[in-house]
């Protein structure tokens, strides 16, 4: 069920009145309810292994307070890191085996479901252990409690990552929520935003999208640079469309969930885009797989070693497919790339604005050439079409090319936009106090009016469902 | 607290109410507003209809809006399938467009693939609109009396809107739909309901793919779906496509069943029993003789033909209609491919339409300013 679907609101808007009539606790077994509901809606086997992954870690928390607290982290993050392997990976491996050795047939036909959102809850879970287990928190003991943090309907399937320091207490206040119309209009316009970005400019960007690559390495070099560009501002607007929405949903609720992008297309460098770019994933990858490595703190070539690899395990995790390895081994190189930059040459040039622009653009290059690793549907395309779009070999150009590369100035000019909208907190509060109530109310029924043509008859899901 | 809490729920409330009237007022403006050519233009816009079959009603309560408006009273409504539309080209090449040159009030509702029972289907749903069905032209086409298996279903894009006109013809033909693979409307309840019962009930949704689709094709950000309008002599890969078992099916030359347990046939009889009093046109579909001329002269294909055209022209006595078989009428240069028209083809089978119409069914007000394209 998509955050923009018709099913969704209904589900949100019945949540939100029982769950505001409720009283004391029973708002938490409301939530609890309708989170079941929710995951519910992908399948029951969905639920049952969501079920299972929270029992299994909520008991190993418990479990940590004891004598056995090695066993149980290891039982536990154990367990759901088979699980997800088990799922999402099973028949990636097999597939890579199957060239070097005969397997039995019985090992590939197995069907496999790839249980919606299990790469962000395995992850939630996984860092919620891991930090009972290094004594940063202490366990949660309810399990009403637990079932909410990892199964809130407005982050289950894509996120933000949360982490159990900051979110476990939030729950745990849930009954003393009381109806605050600023965290009411704060969720509404998070909300109508996401939907915003979803429909009008990522759904309406996917069939443009479809259209180019589609045609594989017969994309010319123009081509393939307006359908890098056309990609990475779909992924970015309907990701970070998704991360607003559950922003809007977490605040109807009162909860504050963490905020998953910064307009990352306005980065200098690797580091600052990973600050910028679904930062509840970079932050875990940072604090349960880079600093366990040794970080920077084993000497620099160690340290380059671990980010690529770091790097390298995140592409993974998007997909099972070697693409998505390549696109983390390339932010993977930027990044240890960029750190030699730091440590050589950075210092004799001089900062400026001008070359902070200049940075920003480059940059801005090389995130759209890594765009082309995570969009290819076939392996065999990407040395190609990598080419093209370096060497500028092939300069032909398809119908439509100026209006494309006027979209792709157009949709730049809304991310400085954000920036600028997202800095200027003001903006709204100005709004709402200096322009009459009739004009708001116009300029509300108009957004509403927008977002009615833009519903499709065939909604397309989130991309980042997929993982 | 308990009074800022209630002042702040109550300015909430207000500015919903503004938004509301706000947003009705949008909806009223709409209607008023929206042309006829953003939802259609000479024909259906099966480029947004395709996607969302629903629309086929959007479509008709404009060309009902349009009649209203200009008083129209005899006007000719086609229906049919690709041939009907006029694929593979453009609207201003296509019969709809040749037909109204002098005389507006001819409505194309053809819908590439469509089958018998959607025919059937759209007039029903033109009769609870309250469009009149007085005068109707319908292409038919030899590939229509074939057998399925079950596909293509004989009714192809309309089966919820026939469960809903004509339920017990619905129940008689379900065992068939339900193993067909290639029926295009949706089985989830909950959308079926949000398309067919509220979407159609707020303008904005109900007209929401057809403005969308506007406002891209204006951006050149839509991708045009048309086909290959050439002459089928310029396309070399032509040949070797229809030797696909999905083409050669059309002319499949086993002995046609011509009785009611053929649904074709069940169908038309439906079409006939419906436009009873009133004109009906069935016109067969002309083949391309040089490209598919192995296949129209195998003996099984001549047998049916034949066959076919005194089972048809039976049917007309019987059911007071008119028939014309256009086979060989057509000259092969006007050939889009194997059944489909270039611009010049279909300018001329639209003056064949002319022609026939005005010596079926004489003079009418929708002619009178007629002029020889």
């Amino acid at each position: 069920m998509g955050f923009h679907t018709p099913q969704f609101l209904i589900l949100v808007f019945i949540a939100f009145v029982l769950f505001a009539v409720a009283k004391g606790r029973y708002k938490l077994v409301v939530l609890a309810t309708f989170d079941a509901l929710f995951y519910l809606y992908a399948g029951i086997m969905h639920l049952a292994l969501l079920v299972g992954a929270s029992l299994v870690s909520y008991y190993s928390g418990i479990m940590m307070t004891g004598r056995r607290k090695k066993l149980a982290v290891v039982i536990g993050v154990g367990l759901n890191l088979l699980n997800l392997a088990f799922f999402k990976y099973y028949h990636f491996v097999l597939e890579n085996l199957s060239r070097f050795a005969t397997l039995p047939p019985g090992l590939i036909s197995l069907k496999t479901i790839l249980p919606i959102g299990i790469s962000f809850y395995t992850f939630q879970l996984v860092a919620y252990l891991i930090d009972v287990y290094r004594g940063d928190l202490k366990p949660i003991k309810s399990f009403l409690e637990f079932w909410v943090f990892i199964s809130f309907f407005g982050q289950v399937i894509a996120g933000p990552i949360m982490r159990a320091s900051a979110f476990a207490p939030q729950v745990a206040s849930t009954s003393e929520w009381e109806f605050d119309s600023e965290r009411f209009k704060k969720a509404v316009l998070l909300f109508t935003l996401g939907l915003m970005k979803k429909l009008l400019i990522a759904d309406s960007l996917a069939p443009l999208v479809d259209k180019y690559f589609s045609r594989g390495s017969a994309m010319s070099s123009v081509d393939i640079w307006i359908a890098a560009y056309l990609f990475g501002f779909q992924v970015y607007y309907d990701f970070s469309a998704y991360s607003d929405m559950a922003l809007g949903v977490g605040h109807l609720f009162g909860y504050d969930l963490a905020q998953n992008f910064r307009c990352p297309y306005l980065s200098e460098n690797p580091s600052e885009f990973w600050s910028r770019w679904h930062i509840t994933l970079s932050t875990w990858i940072r604090d349960y797989l880079y600093i366990p490595m040794g970080g920077s703190r084993n000497g620099f070539t160690r340290g380059l070693v671990a980010v690529v690899l770091s790097m390298c395990i995140s592409g993974l995790w998007h997909g099972a497919s070697w693409t998505f390895v390549l696109w983390g081994l390339y932010h993977g190189l930027l990044s240890a790339g960029h750190r030699i930059w730091e440590k050589t040459l950075a210092k004799r040039i001089r900062g400026g604005k001008l070359i902070r622009c200049l940075n920003v653009f480059l940059f801005l290059q090389l995130t759209m050439i890594g765009w082309v690793f995570f969009r290819v549907q076939l392996m065999s395309d990407l040395v190609p079409l990598l080419r093209k779009m370096i060497t500028f070999s092939d300069f032909s150009a398809g119908p439509h090319v100026a209006a494309y590369l006027s979209l792709v100035v157009c949709l730049y000019g809304l991310h400085i936009a954000e920036y600028v909208g997202r800095r200027s907190t003001q903006i709204y509060a100005r709004w709402s106090q200096r322009v009459p109530l009739a004009i708001r109310g116009l300029g509300w029924a108009s957004i509403a009016f927008l977002i009615c043509l833009f519903i499709r008859p065939k909604p397309n899901a989130f991309i980042y469902f997929q993982f | 607290m308990q009074l800022h809490r209630n002042n702040a729920l109550a300015h909430i409330a207000r500015l919903a109410l503004y938004s509301a009237v706000f947003f009705v007022l949008f909806q009223i403006l709409l209607v008023v507003c929206l042309p006829l050519s953003t939802v259609y233009y000479y024909r259906m816009d099966y480029d947004v209809v395709k996607d969302n079959i629903a629309d086929v009603g959007a479509t008709l309560d404009m060309v009902k809006r349009e009649i209203r408006q200009k008083h129209l009273e005899d006007y000719v409504i086609l229906l049919g399938d690709s041939i009907m539309y006029s694929g593979p080209g453009g609207p201003t090449q296509s019969i709809g467009y040749f037909l109204n040159r002098g005389c507006e009030w001819v409505f194309n509702l053809a819908i590439p693939a469509a089958q018998m029972g959607d025919f059937y289907t759209l007039l029903l749903m033109l009769d609870e609109r309250g469009i009149s069905t007085d005068h109707v032209v319908l292409n038919l086409t030899y590939a229509g009396f074939v057998k399925r298996d079950p596909d293509p279903p004989i009714v192809y894009w309309l089966g919820r809107e026939l469960a809903r006109l004509d339920l017990e013809t619905y129940r008689s033909i379900a065992p068939d739909l339900a193993r067909s693979r290639e029926k295009q409307w949706s089985s989830d309840p909950f959308d079926s309901y949000l398309e067919y019962e509220v979407y159609p009930r707020i303008p904005v949704l109900k007209y929401k793919d057809f403005i969308r689709a506007a406002v891209e094709r204006k951006l050149g950000l839509r991708p045009i779906q048309e086909g290959d309008p050439r002459p089928w002599r310029e396309k070399a890969y032509l040949k070797e496509l229809l030797k696909q078992p999905v083409y050669r099916k059309t002319f499949d030359p086993s002995p046609l069943q011509l009785d009611d347990a053929n649904p074709n046939v069940a169908f038309l009889k439906r079409i006939a029993e419906h436009q009873k009093g009133k004109d009906l046109l069935l016109f067969m579909s002309p083949i391309n003789p040089e490209l598919m001329q192995d296949e129209i002269n195998e003996p099984g294909f001549v047998r049916n033909e034949v066959r076919l055209n005194s089972f048809l022209e039976d049917m007309a006595c019987h059911y007071g209609f008119q028939y014309i078989d256009l086979s060989g009428v057509i000259s092969p240069d006007q050939f889009a491919d194997h059944v489909h028209l270039t611009g010049e083809g279909y300018k001329s089978l639209a003056r064949i339409i002319r022609k026939e119409i005005l010596s079926a069914w004489g003079v009418a007000p929708w002619v009178s300013t007629h002029h020889s394209s």
